[in-house]
């Protein structure tokens, strides 16, 4: 497809759809990448190859979202495993660490080492802490991936409809170049 | 493959859901498309007429015959109406990812934390949310299809 009805195409698909922090140019990118790799031969395919960006920019943001989720509230998870110690200054311990002060994040690897525990103790009470929000969002990347894939689906779906148009015409063509020789009457 | 049994047990079931019953039922049921407005045919929308009719020529071509014109505009609808969705589902994941002064938190710890959590009723209308758009994509791969078959098969 020529680069001017991909403009007029990038331009009819509207500006893309963003939330605070990310960045556009990656999303840019993103599209350009998947256009050189899927190379669209017509709008249809072009209306395809924008949805699987978006999708795409949709799974990746809800991976972010939920590695975020866990990192922003992994102090509830240390204030369980913490729990059982029930100490003088345990929460002010919990918000140093959350606040990454190196003297805390020590205290706190001694006392996870002391109980034979690791880092994957604090994210796995993190994960229980949160599940419903990260059951959401697992499903609403499986509803991307899905609808995603499907975008791909569809393109394969229409190159074939398009090589059987080709077939048709050629066939076409090489039926009317066809015709019928007259006999000669040394052959009949 | 359902058996005959099935198939008219399942119709006898649909006839008889016909939706809410009651004055206030069927009241709050007529509300349901002017909530978020994604049950409003998309060509009624008087400000998106110049796009819409600018994607529908550039499915078309410029020699189409009249129903090839007809099924591109089908297809022009049916992309706006999935983008309309989309849209809609966007404006509601950023107001729920946005924290305010009226957001609820036990300790200033949680304000991170609920920059990336969604509420139990957010969740639902994202989930709602999905299910138009998945009929709108739906919708735009039958318009697409019957494109390519007009195409394909003028006759």
């Amino acid at each position: 497809m020529g680069t001017e009805i991909a403009s007029k195409a990038v331009n009819l698909f509207g500006p893309p759809q963003l939330i605070d922090g990310e960045d556009g140019r990656a999303y840019e990118q993103l599209h350009e990448q998947v256009r050189l790799s899927v190379e669209p031969a017509d709008i249809f395919e072009e209306i395809w190859v924008r949805d699987f960006v978006d999708l795409q920019w949709e799974v990746l943001r809800c991976r972010r979202l939920k590695s975020s989720l866990m990192a922003a509230s992994a102090f509830k998870g240390l204030q369980k495993v913490l729990e059982p110690f029930s100490f003088e200054g345990h929460h002010d311990l919990v918000e140093d660490w959350a606040a990454r002060k190196p003297d805390a994040i020590a205290q706190v690897n001694r006392m996870l080492e002391a109980a034979g525990l690791t880092a994957d103790a604090v994210m796995a009470q993190t994960l229980c802490e949160n599940l419903e929000a990260i059951k959401t969002m697992e499903t609403m990347i499986a509803m991307a991936e899905h609808r995603r894939n499907d975008a791909l689906c569809q393109i394969e779906r229409h190159r074939l409809t398009l090589a059987h148009r080709a077939r048709r015409t050629i066939q076409q063509l090489e039926d009317a170049e066809h015709r019928v020789v007259p006999q000669s009457k040394s052959a009949a | 493959m359902s058996s005959a049994r099935k198939i008219a047990a399942n119709r006898a079931n649909a006839r008889g859901s016909t939706g809410p019953k009651t004055a206030p039922g069927r009241a709050r049921a007529a509300r349901n498309a002017l909530r978020h407005g994604l049950n409003v045919p998309i060509y009624s929308d008087p400000a998106i007429t110049e796009e819409l009719d600018m994607l529908a020529r550039e499915i078309a071509g410029a020699e189409a015959h009249a129903e090839v014109r007809g099924l591109a505009r089908g297809v022009a609808e049916a992309y706006f109406d999935l983008r309309r969705v989309r849209l809609a589902r966007h404006r509601h994941l950023v107001d729920a990812l946005r924290v305010d002064a009226q957001t609820e938190v036990a300790s200033p710890l949680d304000i991170g934390a609920a920059r990336f959590a969604l509420t139990a009723s957010q969740t639902k209308k994202l989930l709602a949310m999905d299910r138009y758009e998945g009929g709108a994509r739906l919708r735009l791969k039958s318009a697409i299809q019957a494109f390519d078959e007009a195409r394909n098969f003028p006759d």
